[in-house]
This record gives C-alpha cells, sequence and structure tokens, in this order.
C-alpha cells in the first residue's frame, strides 16, 4: 500500500475540521467561530490503495501572519513534508480565500483547491464560474458541501490521481519582483515563497541567510513590509478573480438578518442570554436527577457484586479499594456523568449553531472597560466546561496581556466539575420541593451564582490590568460567521466523545486513586486521632472565620486533584466509619450536614467558595504550560482564593 | 461624500478610500477584505452600541469605533 501525507490548509471556520472528521472518522470538535484549531491535528484514512495521513493545520488567513495559528500553519506549509496540500476554500468569500490560495502557490505546486460551502454560496446566489478559475489557476478544483457531505468522494479521487502541473505565474508588485531578482541567483532551487516568508520571520531568515545574502535580506526586510506583500497578493487575486465571482445577485437571509437584530438588540440581546444560561441550566439540573439514582444504584449493587468477587483478597487491601477507591469513583460517576451528558451537548449546539461569536459582540464594551476584549467570554464559555480547556482555549486572545487576563480569571466560571457539587447543595439548602418548579429555582440561583462568577471576572480583570503589562493596546477584531444549523446527532455525538468522556475520564483516574489515598488518610492514626481528624481540626479555627468548617476546608484542599471529591470528602469526614457512605437520598445527605452544622450561611460560603478557590491541579498545570511562568501559576492560585476567602468572611460576618 | 466609518449608518454602505489603523490591526483589517476600493457596510450595532458590525464581500466582522473611526469612506 502506497503511503501519503496530505495538509489541509485553509481560512478559520470553513469547514477544514468537519472535512477532516468526515474522512478520518475523528470526532475533532468543530466549532462555528474562529480559531478553534490552534494545533496541527493528526489522523488517518485508506482510500483505495492509499494509506493517508491527514494533517489539520489551524485555521488562519494567511501564512505570513506573526500570530502563533498563522506560524504553525506556515512552518508546515514551508516544510513541505507533505505529498499534496488542500486547501479548503470558503466559496461565500472567494475574495478572501484566494490570498490563502496564491501564498500557498507561491511555496508548492502540489495542490488541490476545495471551494466548501458551495450550497451556502448557491443559496445566496453567488456566482462562481468555476471553469475559469480552474484555467486560470491551473490546478483540480472539488466543489464541496461538508455539511450536505457533497464533493467528498471526488476530492479522494482528485486526491489519488494527483499530478504536479506548473502554478501559473503571478507577477508580485514592482518592489517584490526587484527583491527576487536580486535573490533569486543564490538559491535558484527555492520557490517564490520561501523569499517572501524570510522577510517575514526572523528564525527562518536565521536559517537561511549567508554572508553574501545576508545584506540583500536585510535590505529587502526594511524596505518591503508585510503590509506590502499583502496587498501585492491582494491585487493579484483580485485581477485573478475577475469574470470569476459574479456578486450581482447576491441575497442575504432574512431570517438571520433578524435573528441577529434581536440576538444584539439594546433591550433583548443580553437578557436573552441570560434567559439562555438559566435554561440551559435548567435543562441540565431537571434531566439529571433520575439518571443520577439510577446510577447511584447500580453501582450500589456493583459494589456488592465486587466484593463477593474480591473475598479471597485479605481485608487490608479489600477495604481500601471498596470503600477507598471503588466507593469514590462511583461517586464522581453518578454525580457527573448525567448533568455533563446533557450539559456538554446543549453547548456545542449552541455553538456549532454559531452563537459563541454574538456573545463575544455582546459583552465587548464591558470587557473592554476591562481592559481586555469581548473575546474573553469565549474562554469563559469553554470554562463553564472545564476551566483547563478555558485556559488553552485563552490561545485565541490576540496579546499576551489579554492572554494572561483570560487565563488568571478563567476559574471564575464554575467547570462541570464543580457543578454538581453546587447544584445538590443548592436542592439542599435553598428550595423546598423537587418539582419543575424546584429545579427552575436551583437553575435560577446557579445562574445567579455564574453572573456573580461574571462580575467577579470584570472586576479582577479590571484590577489586573492596571497592575500587569500595562502598555498593550488590546484589539477586537473578530469575525461574526453565518448562523449555520448544525446536524444536531454530530454535534451531540462529538460532545460526549470528545468532551464529556475525556473530562469524565479524568476525574476517574483520578478519583480511584484519591480514595484510596483518602481512606488511609481517614484510617490512619496517630494517638487514636485520624489523620483526617487531625488535619480537619488544625484548619478549623481558620475555617470557622470564612464560614466552613475544617472538613469542608480540607475537602476543597484534597480536592485539588480534581474538584468532583469535594463532597464525597466532607461525608467521609463527617461519617466518623471512615469510609464512605452509601448515597441514599438529597435528604438523607441533607441531615448529615445539617447534624454537623451546616446552616444556610454554611451553605452559601460553601457555594461562593467552590466558586472562587484555586483552581485543580490540571487547570495549574495547564496555566503553567501556557504563561510559561510559576509567577503567573502561583498567582492564579492565589488570586480566587483570597477572593473567595474574603467574601466568605464578609458573609459569615454578616450572615 | 467622504465620512468615517464609524459614522456609517447602520445599512448604510461606502467605498473604502483609506484605512490609517495602525500595523496588527491593519493586517488583521486586509484578512477580512477591508482594503481600498472594497465596498464596506454596517450591518448592526451591539448592545452597548460599540462594537459595529461591518461587512465587506462575504465577510461579517465585528469593529469598535475607535478603529472605525480611521477608516474614511465615500458614499
Amino acid at each position: 500500500m502506497k503511503k501519503k501525507t496530505v495538509c489541509f490548509v485553509g481560512n478559520p471556520n470553513v469547514g477544514k475540521s468537519s472535512l477532516f472528521n468526515i474522512l478520518t472518522n475523528k470526532n475533532q470538535h468543530t466549532g462555528n467561530w474562529t480559531g478553534k484549531t490552534v494545533e496541527n491535528e493528526f489522523a488517518e484514512f485508506v482510500y483505495k490503495d492509499t494509506h493517508w495521513t491527514v494533517v489539520d493545520l489551524p485555521g488562519t488567513y494567511s501564512l505570513i501572519g506573526e500570530s502563533k495559528e498563522e506560524k504553525i500553519a506556515s512552518e508546515f506549509v514551508a516544510s513541505q513534508n507533505y505529498d499534496l496540500a488542500v486547501i479548503i476554500a470558503d466559496s461565500t468569500n472567494l475574495e478572501r480565500s484566494m490570498q490563502m490560495i496564491l501564498e500557498v502557490l507561491d511555496i508548492t505546486n502540489k495542490v488541490i483547491v476545495v471551494l466548501n460551502l458551495i450550497d451556502e454560496a448557491q443559496i445566496r446566489k453567488i456566482k462562481i464560474n468555476v471553469n475559469l478559475l480552474k484555467q486560470k489557476l491551473n490546478v483540480p478544483i472539488v466543489l464541496m458541501s461538508t455539511k450536505e457531505r457533497k464533493g467528498i468522494i471526488e476530492l479522494c479521487e482528485e486526491m489519488q490521481k494527483f499530478t504536479e502541473t506548473p502554478s501559473f505565474f503571478k507577477k508580485h508588485s514592482e518592489k517584490i519582483e526587484h527583491y527576487f531578482a536580486q535573490i533569486e541567483p543564490y538559491f535558484p532551487e527555492k520557490k517564490r515563497g520561501f523569499f517572501l516568508r524570510c522577510l517575514t520571520n526572523e528564525d527562518y531568515l536565521k536559517q537561511y541567510e549567508t554572508e553574501e545574502t545576508h545584506q540583500i535580506f536585510h535590505f529587502y526586510k526594511n524596505y518591503i513590509s508585510r503590509i506590502e506583500i499583502m496587498e501585492s497578493y491582494r491585487l493579484i487575486s483580485q485581477n485573478l478573480l475577475k469574470n470569476v465571482i459574479n456578486r450581482e445577485e447576491e441575497v442575504e437571509k432574512t431570517a438571520d438578518k433578524r435573528w441577529t437584530k434581536f440576538l444584539t438588540n439594546k433591550k433583548t440581546g443580553i437578557p436573552f442570554l441570560f434567559l439562555l444560561l438559566f435554561f440551559l441550566l435548567w435543562l441540565t439540573i431537571y434531566f439529571s436527577n433520575i439518571p443520577s439514582d439510577i446510577l447511584f444504584q447500580f453501582f450500589q449493587k456493583g459494589e456488592y457484586w465486587l466484593q463477593k468477587m474480591l473475598s479471597f483478597l485479605p481485608e487490608y487491601i479489600l477495604n481500601p479499594l471498596i470503600y477507598g477507591g471503588y466507593r469514590t469513583l462511583y461517586w464522581v460517576v453518578s454525580v457527573m456523568l448525567p448533568p455533563m451528558m446533557i450539559f456538554f451537548p446543549l453547548f456545542a449546539i449552541l455553538e456549532d449553531y454559531g452563537l459563541l461569536p454574538r456573545i463575544a459582540f455582546n459583552l465587548d464594551k464591558p470587557f473592554q472597560k476591562c481592559g481586555s476584549c469581548g473575546k474573553q467570554s469565549l474562554t469563559m464559555c469553554m470554562g463553564l466546561g472545564c476551566n483547563a480547556v478555558g485556559v488553552t482555549g485563552s490561545r485565541i486572545m490576540e496579546s499576551r496581556k489579554m492572554r494572561i487576563l483570560s487565563i488568571l480569571t478563567n476559574v471564575f466560571m464554575p467547570c462541570n466539575g464543580r457543578f454538581p457539587a453546587m447544584i445538590s447543595v443548592i436542592s439542599m439548602f435553598f428550595i423546598k420541593d423537587h418539582s419543575i418548579l424546584g429545579s427552575m429555582y436551583s437553575a435560577f440561583i446557579l445562574s445567579l451564582i455564574i453572573v456573580f462568577g461574571i462580575f467577579l471576572t470584570f472586576i479582577i480583570t479590571k484590577l489586573l490590568s492596571f497592575f500587569l503589562l500595562k502598555d498593550e493596546k488590546p484589539m477586537f477584531l473578530f469575525e461574526m460567521p453565518s448562523f449555520r444549523m448544525p446536524k444536531l446527532w454530530v454535534s451531540i455525538k462529538q460532545a460526549w466523545v470528545e468532551k464529556a468522556f475525556h473530562v469524565l475520564k479524568r476525574a476517574m483516574i483520578v478519583s480511584f486513586p484519591a480514595g484510596i489515598f483518602l481512606y488511609f488518610l481517614a484510617n490512619t492514626s496517630i494517638s487514636g486521632v485520624s489523620i483526617f481528624e487531625l488535619c480537619s481540626k488544625l484548619l478549623n479555627p481558620f475555617a470557622m472565620l470564612i464560614g466552613l468548617d475544617g472538613i469542608i476546608l480540607l475537602a476543597f484542599i484534597l480536592g485539588l486533584p480534581a474538584n468532583e471529591i469535594v463532597i464525597p470528602i466532607i461525608l467521609l469526614g463527617y461519617c466518623s466509619t471512615g469510609v464512605l457512605t452509601n448515597y441514599e437520598s438529597l435528604e438523607s445527605l441533607k441531615s448529615i450536614l445539617i447534624q454537623h452544622g451546616w446552616t444556610f450561611t454554611t451553605a452559601l460560603c460553601f457555594l461562593i467558595f467552590s466558586l472562587c478557590h484555586f483552581p485543580c491541579a490540571t487547570t495549574l498545570l495547564t496555566i503553567k504550560k501556557e504563561t510559561n511562568s510559576w509567577f503567573y501559576t502561583i498567582l492564579a492560585f492565589f488570586i480566587p482564593t483570597l477572593v473567595g476567602i474574603t467574601i466568605c468572611f464578609f458573609i459569615h460576618l454578616l450572615g | 461624500m467622504e465620512k468615517k466609518a464609524s459614522e456609517l449608518q447602520m445599512g448604510e454602505s461606502g467605498e473604502i478610500m483609506k484605512i490609517s489603523v495602525e500595523e496588527p490591526k491593519k493586517f488583521k483589517l486586509m484578512h477580512f477584505g477591508v482594503v481600498p476600493g472594497s465596498i464596506i457596510t454596517a450591518l448592526y450595532q451591539s448592545p452597548f452600541h460599540d462594537p459595529t458590525a461591518y461587512r465587506v464581500f462575504g465577510c461579517v466582522f465585528a469593529m469598535r469605533e475607535e478603529d472605525a473611526k480611521q477608516i474614511m469612506v465615500r458614499i
């Protein structure tokens, strides 16, 4: 079997990742907003007699820019470590995609152009003369609609039978042609894209410059700006597209227009977003109760069988495994899995539909006032799923300052690991009945807590932007893709496979050993008092000051590896048996808590401290990786903790 | 008549004449198709009146007033 490598290049949000997923059966998540893919993704598929390795490059508008994605993408394209480059272009905006096509064609001739979203272009009556374009570019062109799954086989066929043809000659601006004439004799085998890249990329230049060429390179580096290169490409593209695109009869989707008006209207925009958040949470809370109970019962039965099966083991091994590891594990799974299975898909549908850019648009002004920009709300949305994801996602922020701000404040969005504990505390202490109305009320309170988190994000961002990296100026230029009705099942499946199971797996990997560790803490005693008790007693005086108690605070500390295990640890602490109790009902849980002195104030302090405390270990490690600085990692640990302690202190004082 | 892009009424279009935005932003704007000669249309505003969404060719994007002020258009 032949082995070949193909890379996918293209503008953001034109369906590169969708095509990648269709071809390779992967479930890489594709959101309807710019900059979803920030790293090269690899996968493989077999078509006929060829084994293809596909590399999905981050979406970029150009290969000569300075952003992280542009560097990653251009690095790969320039390396020429592939047999074929497939450029995915947007049929509804070919004017822009052409830039990319031309840039790639200046580096390699091994190119196939895909015109994706061709169905949408047809609906909008944008006319494209494909034959003329093919003639002019002299490369194969495939029409595609990844949504309708059209053009996939055609692309595979083209890839299979591809033979390199010389690219057409692109006459650049006079300045640039001058530069080519000077430098080309020194590198007769190099293509023109290489020379342009040398002007825009310092590292690249250093690799190639010699004594002879040093002067030429440096002269032109100062003489030809990035903008001029872009401008030159634009002129070529303009000439090329003459008679290719006809927008005379273009129509706008009126439904889209009205809906956008509603979403961004002064009176309806923000309230609608709040209602949406509320509705999302309510669905999650309401529909996860029953599956949660079923899971608990299932695992409790499982415990019985497991015990029987493993009864040959001595007690000192069996007990930690069952009462420590297994019980913590099933607590975490039963509590986390149902809400995640509901929340993640719902959120994914909204994301794929294209709602997120509108949120960023609506919230830009407040963020602007705080020294950041609306894109931060996107990272916050990601944080709602998992803070580590939100931290990584902060790469979409353009300047380092904004990235740091967004990373440091991400923890104020309660992630899915913290939701379940918060929901159960709300339903125990804030509502009386558990009907639909009751669950609506808990959803409302949870929404308020999230709004409070948003409020804190604003304040902390504002404060930090005073002290941190004052010089940089934030910018907000952000694309607003048109709404696209997602394929529901695809979105749901992706959310389950990509996110829910991923997060759950992480929680499970942490919770089993953590459970065993806890068991030993609770069952190893020093002069008659278990280590667990000792620690909680030590913490107690301080914890009382902030409206909690030693055990709760210890639970938060021990919950550092994964926030999901906080409630199980609290219960372990209260039930002096040294093992985690079996879950019976919310009522029995409540009575245990009340017996140990929980009041409404304790519950409120618990909620606030859940919202504002140090991020989990995974998130901290991600922060270290992303900022490459211990200073910011430590800040990320202390800022939310201090905020939480302060607020709880005052709640306790007043309550 | 010439005016700033930030002064366009919602729904109004103009031909871009001059862009005085600075480098990294200018670069990004070029990606959106904001170059002299393109037609730019103001579409709608955010609830807080800033930023505003504009369209150039098939691309809709959000731009803050401070940047839109530095783009001159002819109607």
